[in-house]
């Protein structure tokens, strides 16, 4: 039995085979979130290429599976990213019973999860791109909303990252062809703008930042939120690789720089739009633009506080997104106006969705004692040591994104004369905001608890110590 | 492109992506599809093997048989072609070309792949980003990112022999193809 076989394979036959039994929704969300818990308690327990004695056997789990003379290498240093990727998706499909969601979701997410695992484990590593593109095309339908047309937001999704791949897999041979090249410099260079356009449609890193907001507002919301947390946490990962193999995609200041600069513009832009932004959708999509722009300015400090504070800050931001995902799409179920103006009063209706969409959003914020503080806070004092200008910069977006959270405290408190609260939210919808509530609360308390053991997802990149 | 075998695919591609872009009759597109995807294995066949090559071919006919299968037939030709659009389509197409023409010596200082291939696989990509561009219904997005998606195939085929990856790129084709079927599927409220 191989590694690649138990988190790889075994996922995708699942995922076929949920996805003929879709329409009995909670045997297939039951199955679906209990073998990917169950999968993630296997990458905790179980190290890959040890022995492991089990009474009078003793199972042996290798870490390679030879595809076409292609390899899958899952090694034991991976085991916190498997761990990541399948209680993340243990936590989105259960959440998919109280979001509803369509009866795609749980079969998809499950294979795209699969999917991202297998792009981050193939060799050549830049084949990732073309498995993501299929995770990408998979997830097309989860976005489905009954007896509505495909929207523009779902079709630029598509366009966006189907447009990727070309750009990422013409650096990667251009990366590998420049040190034999004539001109090396040159092919270099040309080979890094191909990655930044690839990895600009990708991360929808400015200009090519339309499709978050409009996916956030035209798909389902918890589909998107699902999208929102899972693919640019593997691309950001696999984006890692690239500085780990080619050291001089690491010599470069310009780059560098050039990162800084996207990650502030995008910080900015989020910021200023979501204080502006009147649909509660659409804000969820400029919270993601920022916090993409927050790993980029990570990236860009290139030193060893950058790489952990590029880790540390995706953790928070899964919770989040889950949680404020979570609480439009049961405002959207319930018909509710989502332009923010008519939420008045919404806090007595839906208190435990509401306090959690407030906790998702001000963890985005950088709120202290939420963990969206502590991990940020490494990379905004890694900056100053640059520039106090950028500082400036990045201090207005995140300003814009607490104006637009204090807006939305102003509206759902308002307009309601007897202050009393008037809920009925399930059991089940209650517990799951509890959950996450806790989680972000108890991350944001004690941070490097909780946060630190997940640094050893860098153990895999053994050039960016 | 030294004989004329060489040039008549670029010639093929060129035409059947022009079909593609003008024109909304669905038996047309099909059609152009179908040819658009003998082109694109023409090409591929310069630098790959028949075996490798003929794989190019069959995904994109299929992928034209998934997407004409989920057309009824009183939808074949509701859509009426705007003789000004088209115009307008087929001048920007043309000037697309010439400059294709003119830049593919200086990528070929980059790509080390024969001129047909540079040629071919540019136009196809141009005309396809062209469509997706300036199309608003999903079925034309759709053709157009297959139109794009099969000149990346040509221009990737001449530097990349891998299997795997021929398999991988099968698989976005059809996968693009069945998504199509989907949007149709969905706009006629047959999905969910």
């Amino acid at each position: 039995m191989s590694a690649p076989i138990i988190w790889i394979v075994i996922p995708l036959l699942l995922a076929l085979f949920l996805f003929f039994f879709r329409a009995n929704r909670l045997f297939s969300l039951l199955t679906g979130g209990g073998v990917s818990a169950f999968l993630a308690l296997l990458a905790l327990t179980f190290r890959i290429e040890r022995v492991f004695p089990l009474g009078p056997l003793s199972i042996e789990i290798s870490s390679t599976l030879t595809v076409l003379g292609r390899n899958f290498v899952i090694a034991d240093t991976d085991r916190f990213m498997l761990i990541l990727m399948f209680s993340l998706g243990a936590f989105w499909i259960l959440g998919s019973r109280i979001s509803g969601s369509n009866s795609f979701f749980v079969p998809n997410i499950f294979a795209i999860i699969a999917l991202f695992v297998a792009a981050l484990s193939v060799q050549p590593f830049l084949y990732a791109a073309l498995i993501i593109e299929i995770a990408v095309l998979i997830s097309i339908p989860i976005f489905f909303q009954r007896g509505e047309p495909v929207k523009q937001g779902i079709m630029r999704f598509l366009v966006f990252q189907t447009l990727a791949v070309p750009f990422i897999l013409f650096s990667g041979w251009g990366f590998e062809i420049a040190p034999s090249s004539i001109d090396s410099q040159q092919a270099y260079f040309q080979a890094g703008i191909l990655l930044a356009i690839g990895f600009g449609l990708w991360l929808a890193i400015f200009p090519f930042y339309s499709w978050i907001p409009l996916l956030a507002g035209d798909g389902h919301a918890y589909s998107a939120g699902f999208i929102f947390s899972i693919l640019p946490t593997t691309i950001l990962i696999f984006f890692l690789e690239f500085f780990n193999s080619y050291n001089w995609l690491r010599e470069q200041v310009l780059l560098f720089s050039i990162i800084q600069v996207l990650g502030i513009i995008m910080i900015v832009l989020g910021g200023l739009f979501a204080a502006f932004q009147r649909s509660l959708t659409r804000l969820l999509g400029y919270a993601v633009m920022v916090e993409i722009g927050f790993s980029l300015l990570a990236l860009s400090l290139n030193q060893v506080i950058g790489w952990q504070s590029y880790i540390l800050i995706l953790i928070p931001r899964l919770v989040g997104i889950a949680i404020c995902s979570l609480a439009i799409s049961i405002w959207k179920n319930q018909k509710l106006n989502m332009d923010i103006e008519s939420l008045k009063g919404l806090f007595f209706k839906f208190p435990f969705a509401t306090i959690g969409f407030i906790v998702g959003w001000f963890t985005f914020s950088g709120l202290p004692l939420l963990p969206g503080f502590p991990t940020k806070l490494p990379i905004l004092i890694g900056l100053s040591e640059i520039s106090l200008q950028s500082i400036i910069l990045v201090s207005v977006g995140l300003f814009g994104l607490f104006v637009a959270g204090f807006r939305f405290l102003a509206i759902i408190f308002s307009e309601r004369e007897t202050n009393i609260i008037n809920e009925s939210e399930p059991v089940l919808r209650k517990i799951f905001f509890s959950v996450g509530v806790s989680c972000l609360l108890v991350i944001g308390l004690f941070p490097s608890y909780f946060l630190n053991p997940f640094l050893s997802l860098l153990s895999a990149f053994t050039n960016l110590k | 492109m030294d004989t004329l075998t060489d040039l008549l695919p670029v010639l093929l591609a060129g035409l059947s992506s022009l079909i593609l872009f003008t024109n909304k009759n669905w038996r047309w597109n099909i059609l152009a599809l179908a040819l658009q995807y003998v082109a694109v294995f023409w090409m591929v066949l310069q630098v790959w093997t028949l075996g490798m090559a003929v794989v190019k071919l069959i995904a994109g006919w299929m992928a034209g048989a998934i997407l004409g299968s989920a057309v009824s037939d009183e939808k074949i030709n509701t859509e009426n072609d705007n003789n000004m659009e088209q115009r307008f389509k087929i001048i920007i197409s043309v000037i697309i070309w010439i400059i294709i023409f003119s830049v593919s010596q200086g990528i070929k200082l980059w790509l080390p792949i024969p001129d047909s291939i540079i040629i071919g696989g540019l136009i196809l990509i141009s005309i396809g980003i062209l469509q997706v561009g300036i199309s608003v219904r999903p079925i034309r997005i759709i053709f157009g990112l297959l139109t794009a998606f099969s000149g990346f195939e040509v221009l990737y085929a001449g530097v990349e022999r891998s299997v795997l990856v021929a398999g991988f790129l099968v698989l976005i084709t059809l996968g693009i193809a069945l998504l199509g079927v989907l949007f149709i599927q969905q706009q006629e409220g047959e999905i969910i």
